[in-house]
């Protein structure tokens, strides 16, 4: 508790010196939400009540928690800081410590995601407010989109990590960090949700991962699930996450004996 | 105590193909193997301050990295204190310390103070120990006005002065400096140097130092191993080798050793 404590207070220090990117970048990011309102304002005016399960309210509130989940959870940034330290041989610095590697990158993780949490949170309460007519409030399981939240989290952190650990074998990662940010995109459900792919598809998704770093938080806020459902998800998240996590460790422990440090 | 034997390190490189071969090379890569480190072996007593000298891509670095648990020896064996590094445990991680001339472990957007604190946490120091700790290592080192200053405005020495306070602030045992006064001004360079001794003659810490400046190794060390082309071709007291040479310089001399093997 004692480190988490000193991450927060270094990356609050860090936080300060960017303060308005972070700032610039929510509120720009704002704007393509602006245009799914007009978007599926235009596409329910023809009448339709129910699109994919999702009323014109839901939709909008779909769209406004995806972007807001979609920022947190966002791993990218470390994904690429891992990459370029051992391409650059910085990450002798994390190995040295006596925490371990993932233990304190973590940390650091975690602490800036709070740090980001705390800031954009009332910017976006605000922005809620002002496009309130649109907005579905009424959360019915917002105990469980707490838990779901969280392990999204870790999920998305693991795979990062991983993806970010590869770079100790081919060296660059950009190409592939691009390929995946994309398909996750869509196969996370934070293109369009993932009720309006055809069912087949839908089902198919269920195996993979990525559906549970973003849509199932998400659907469950929405209230679409049914509890024996809810449960189902959450406990398959929770799968996923002991395997990626045994996957990270055995990945960790194989890069960085691998890992040479040549020339740096 | 630090025990090495036989120590080798190959490592494997990727080639850059020519444009000729440019297509080829998208589908099988090719390597060469280096031997950066070809049987060495000594041993260092606790407490005592030993050289690793030798030319560019003579193998010091690789040795030192082998020695802190950075990378894993292709034959051979470590030991630092019992422990063997590369299984990087958290009591070994403990009683030791890296600087690395050309690579930081502050964080260059905040202070050096934030990044003590951080640090000084992750050895389990109390605020009080880290407070204390850093006011007399910084008023030895003569920055104690410069704690609050952003890493990336510092200059040069002052900046591995911060360095050496990060690493020395859990009172590392062993304490491994790589070409630690690079770059530095002579007045900083002989700092340093001061202080690095001050340092082992209070707190009997092993010390091994890799450097390019003969005046660092001269000052502080009466043992050298010099190493070319990744094997020892002496290791022995300053002194010994000051008396059967002919030259008075010390520089002189280990530049006669040097060209000596490279004539070979």
């Amino acid at each position: 508790m004692r480190i988490q404590k000193a991450a927060f207070k270094l990356k609050l220090s860090e936080f300060t010196i960017y303060r308005s990117n972070v700032f610039l970048n929510f509120f720009f990011g704002c704007v393509p939400l602006l245009v799914q309102i007009f978007l599926w304002k235009a596409i329910y005016g023809n009448g339709l009540e129910r699109i994919g399960g999702y009323s014109y309210k839901q939709m909008i509130t779909y769209y406004v928690l995806t972007f807001l989940c979609s920022e947190i959870l966002d791993a990218r940034d470390n994904t690429v800081k891992m990459s370029e330290m051992i391409q650059d041989g910085q990450i002798h610095n994390y190995l040295l410590k006596p925490i371990g590697f993932l233990s304190l990158n973590y940390k650091l993780y975690q602490a800036e995601k709070m740090i980001y949490l705390l800031n954009v949170g009332i910017p976006f309460l605000v922005f809620c407010l002002a496009i309130h007519k649109f907005i579905y409030w009424k959360a019915y399981n917002l105990l469980f989109f707490v838990i779901s939240f969280c392990l999204a989290f870790v999920l998305k952190y693991m795979i990062g990590c991983i993806l970010g650990l590869i770079t100790t074998w081919v060296e660059e990662i950009t190409g592939l960090l691009d390929l995946l940010n994309n398909v996750e995109k869509f196969l996370s459900g934070s293109l369009i949700p993932l009720t309006l792919l055809p069912s087949g598809l839908n089902m198919a998704l269920s195996f993979f991962p990525f559906k549970y770093t973003l849509f199932v938080p998400v659907d469950i806020y929405m209230g679409n699930m049914k509890s024996q459902d809810m449960g189902i998800s959450i406990g398959i998240q929770a799968v996923w996450c002991i395997v990626l996590g045994l996957v990270l460790i055995i990945l960790k422990n194989e890069a960085f004996k691998k890992y040479s440090g040549y020339g740096s | 105590m630090i025990s090495v034997n036989h120590l080798c390190k190959t490592y494997k490189v990727r080639q850059q193909t020519s444009s000729k071969n440019i297509l080829k090379s998208l589908f099988k890569s090719e390597y060469r193997y280096v031997k950066a480190v070809q049987d060495i072996s000594f041993e260092i007593e606790q407490g005592e301050m030993a050289g690793l000298i030798g030319l560019n891509g003579a193998g010091k670095t690789t040795t030192l990295k082998m020695m802190a648990g950075l990378i894993h020896p292709s034959e051979g064996t470590v030991t630092v204190n019992g422990f063997t590094p590369h299984e990087l445990k958290k009591e070994f991680l403990k009683k030791i310390g890296l600087v690395m001339g050309n690579k930081s472990q502050l964080w260059w957007d905040i202070s050096a103070y934030d990044s003590f604190e951080l640090e000084g946490q992750i050895y389990g120091l109390t605020l009080k120990q880290i407070e204390e700790r850093v006011a007399d290592l910084s008023d030895l080192l003569d920055v104690k006005e410069l704690l609050r200053v952003p890493v990336r405005k510092l200059s040069l020495g002052e900046r591995m002065k911060m360095e050496l306070i990060l690493v020395l602030l859990h009172e590392p045992s062993v304490l491994f400096l790589d070409e630690p006064t690079i770059g530095l001004d002579i007045i900083s360079q002989k700092k340093l140097r001061d202080f690095v001794k001050k340092y082992n003659c209070e707190k009997k810490s092993t010390t091994i130092i890799t450097s390019h400046n003969m005046k660092d190794v001269e000052e502080l060390c009466k043992r050298i191993i010099v190493i070319d082309h990744g094997t020892v071709i002496y290791d022995g007291l300053i002194e010994n080798l000051k008396k059967y040479s002919k030259e008075s310089d010390f520089e002189e001399i280990v530049a006669k050793l040097l060209q000596g093997t490279q004539g070979q």
